[in-house]
């Protein structure tokens, strides 16, 4: 039991990274960004082509860290040129258009990394000091699992600032709040909306960068978080960063108990649960989500 | 405003193209790879003993001219190749392809076949069986009767009904369910690789000789119907025979898992023995690799005296690298595993190709074989036929025998290929080229494998 908890906790925090980018996205510019997992995707690639072009073996959890800043950074750019080129001609379409714009992005992401990289399955390896598992209350716990946590809750503190304790923040809540008062009043809301996007597709590129010893890298490795992480903003609370903290940590701790203990539910918890969320609570698990709460 | 949506409007398009484009392009490249690469082209040209005996008459039909390259007499003959060759699978069929393609520029620099040139032309079914069926009546109105490929054996199932109806053969190079050689068998259908009963009953062999300290079987696969099969299969198996093992947990991973560690916990709360546990290992492509990632860490490959991965092969071992366990395959095809000339020159031509994006392979992958081995058998009963008529081809293939890279063979009268099922090893090993290695290959004869396959419909 306990070292399901665990397990749904680490993959909880996982999500969280991917989902609280995409989310944060969606409070400033109203778009749903289906073309995030490809951020999530690049940011892999990225670590993944940095740790293999040093070649080290074993690989030093220093340079790990380097080759996950990098992926994060990288990809930050990439969305601010996307989001410059882009997006800047979504915000003002019909969702529909918007939708459809972000989803032909993200296959001409995962077209573009299919043609750099192929489709064959790559990993990197788990980095030195961190590649082993320690017992926590008699359960085997992979080290791994608690650096994700770790920087689970150091993003989810570091975003609770940036939006509630800096001007930045002030500006990007007012942005969520009215674009169209804030541009009356001066306001320059488009290098906001920059920030935020660059910000947002950072964290995409952090979990995906962080994700590399988990996974097996392939270009369609988008699209398998991207669905569980708009699951987890949708219940969340649509803009809610605390809700969607608390959606990943439920769905992530709910769908590992459901495989240990109801095998059969595998694969399905995870719509079961967003069914009956959404049932109950249709507005999310948080409210006042347009404030960033 | 008006300017903003209409560049939107292009940008978006374009978007959908450019990336439409990278599920579509195998059908426009079908041409190209119709033709040999230059590489492919090099090694053709060399004169070699390539395409066995067979190869060398077939050439009679044609002639060569002053430089030495051969000239062809009539219309190209087209075969079809239908695979999956974009999304998850896609590396199936890409390497599928790749060995077709050998075997037809091996035989196209020796005369082709009845003195014409082989042309593949190649569909992407993107592992749909509506798809399948599609591409397969496109076959049909072009006038292509042969078709190989095939990755899925639900597409063969719909493919099936218009092959039959249509008199159109097909020779399936990848797939493994069972079923295609029993309760669905078709006379219009033959197989290449080994399926999953065979490979079954392989590693219940094993068990049975080489992994006799093996008590307690546990067992990961995929979460669909040929996964529970599967498991099923090795369960009986395991408890009827001699060795007095037996299966224990078992858990079944859906193809779209993300998050491995709960389905690695339900396994390792049985509290395997490392001395006395094995654990058989359903997993393939990128979801074999993801597992085996999230349970390293928790050091699960170490509780295990033996891991066998069934179905599974080389690049499993080629993703982790330096990292990985290691492991038991038992596939089809090992190439370290057969000293013949056919497998000498399938490999050194192999070896003369671009390497595949991400895949570190120190030789032919068994996809690669299952595609060569699959033209191989058309080309050798065309050549026997004399014609490339559906039924003569068929009366061809049910009774011709021919050299492949794993030496002699023939079809069952099931229609399945009766070659030998390949088991080898695999470790991470950093201080190898590729970090990992591979080593003692073994086969398993089709005398123990098809020993209760189905003889007679």
């Amino acid at each position: 039991m306990l070292g399901s908890i665990f397990a749904g906790i680490a993959d909880g925090f996982l999500l969280f990274l991917i989902a609280s980018g995409l989310t944060l996205i969606f409070g400033v510019m109203r778009i749903l960004n289906f073309s995030h997992g490809g951020y999530f995707m690049l940011g892999a690639y990225f670590a993944y082509q940095v740790v293999t072009s040093a070649g080290f073996s074993p690989l030093p959890l220093g340079f790990f860290i380097v080759a996950v800043l990098i992926g994060s950074v990288g990809v930050g750019a990439v969305g601010i040129a996307t989001e410059r080129l882009l997006f800047r001609r979504i915000y003002e379409l019909s969702d529909i258009a918007s939708l459809l714009g972000t989803f032909g992005l993200l296959l001409l992401i995962e077209g573009i990394a299919e043609v750099i990289w192929g489709i064959n399955p790559m990993s990197v390896p788990f980095p030195t000091l961190v590649d082993k598992s320690v017992k926590v209350v008699g359960v085997r716990v992979a080290t791994y699992s608690i650096v994700l946590i770790g920087v689970g809750i150091l993003v989810g503190i570091g975003l609770w600032y940036l939006l509630r304790r800096t001007a930045f923040g002030e500006r990007a809540r007012a942005v969520a709040e009215d674009r169209y008062m804030c541009e009356l009043v001066g306001m320059n809301t488009a290098a906001v909306s920059t920030a935020v996007f660059a910000i947002g597709t950072m964290l995409a590129g952090l979990g995906g960068a962080l994700a590399t010893p988990l996974v097996a890298l392939t270009p369609d490795v988008a699209t398998a978080f991207i669905i569980e992480a708009f699951a987890v903003v949708i219940v969340g609370g649509l803009g809610s960063i605390s809700g969607s903290l608390i959606a990943a940590l439920v769905f992530g701790v709910v769908d590992s108990l459901a495989i240990t203990y109801v095998p059969s539910l595998s694969g399905v918890s995870f719509f079961i649960l967003m069914f009956v969320v959404l049932l109950v609570r249709p507005q999310g698990l948080v409210k006042n989500a347009r404030a960033f709460a | 405003m008006r300017t903003h949506r209409t560049a939107f409007a292009i940008a978006a398009a374009l978007s959908m193209v450019v990336a439409a484009c990278s599920s579509t392009s195998t059908d426009q490249q079908s041409s190209a790879s119709s033709e040999p690469s230059s590489q492919q082209s090099a090694s053709s040209e060399q004169s070699s003993a390539s395409g066995s005996e067979s190869a060398a008459s077939s050439s009679e039909g044609s002639s060569e001219t002053a430089s030495g390259e051969p000239t062809f007499t009539g219309e190209p003959l087209k075969i079809g190749f239908l695979d999956t060759m974009t999304g998850p699978n896609g590396n199936v069929g890409t390497l599928n392809l790749q060995g077709a393609q050998i075997a037809v520029d091996q035989w196209n620099a020796k005369g082709g076949v009845l003195g014409r040139k082989i042309e593949l032309v190649v569909k992407d079914e993107e592992l749909s069986p509506e798809k399948t069926v599609q591409h397969m009546r496109d076959f049909n109105s072009e006038g292509i009767n042969l078709i190989t490929g095939f990755t899925s054996s639900a597409d063969v199932l719909a493919a099936k009904p218009l092959a039959e109806q249509n008199n159109m053969v097909i020779v399936t190079a990848g797939t493994t369910d069972t079923s295609l050689t029993t309760t669905e068998h078709s006379a219009n259908v033959y197989e290449i690789a080994a399926n999953i009963k065979m490979m079954n009953v392989a590693a219940a062999h094993l068990a049975e000789t080489d992994w006799k300290d093996v008590k307690v079987w546990d067992g990961v696969n995929y979460d669909y119907l040929t996964g529970h099969n599967s498991w099923d299969e090795f369960n009986k198996m395991i408890k009827s025979g001699t060795s007095g093992s037996t299966t224990g947990k078992v858990a079944f991973v859906p193809f779209t898992a993300t998050q491995m560690t709960p389905f690695i916990n339900s396994l390792l709360a049985g509290n395997p023995d490392p001395k006395t546990s094995g654990l058989y290992y359903f997993l393939f492509g990128g979801g074999a690799v993801q597992f085996a990632k999230q349970a390293m860490p928790l050091d699960m490959f170490k509780d295990y005296a033996v891991v066998a991965a069934v179905g599974g092969g080389e690049e499993f071992s080629a993703a982790l690298g330096a990292e990985g366990p290691h492991v038991y395959f038992v596939h089809d095809y090992f190439y370290q595993g057969y000293d013949n000339p056919v497998n000498k020159q399938f490999i050194e031509d192999w070896s003369k190709l671009d390497q595949i994006p991400g895949l570190s392979l120190y030789g032919p992958h068994e996809w690669a074989y299952e595609g060569y081995t699959a033209m191989l058998a058309y080309l050798n009963a065309i050549t026997d036929a004399g014609s490339t008529d559906s039924d003569a081809v068929k009366a061809s293939l049910s009774k011709i025998e021919f050299d492949s890279p794993m030496g002699k063979v023939k079809f069952h009268p099931s229609n399945i290929l009766e070659a030998p099922v390949t088991v080898w090893e695999c470790q991470g090993d950093s201080a190898e080229k590729f970090g990992y290695k591979c080593f003692n290959t073994q086969s398993i004869p089709p005398s123990i494998t098809l020993a209760d396959a189905p003889t007679s419909f």
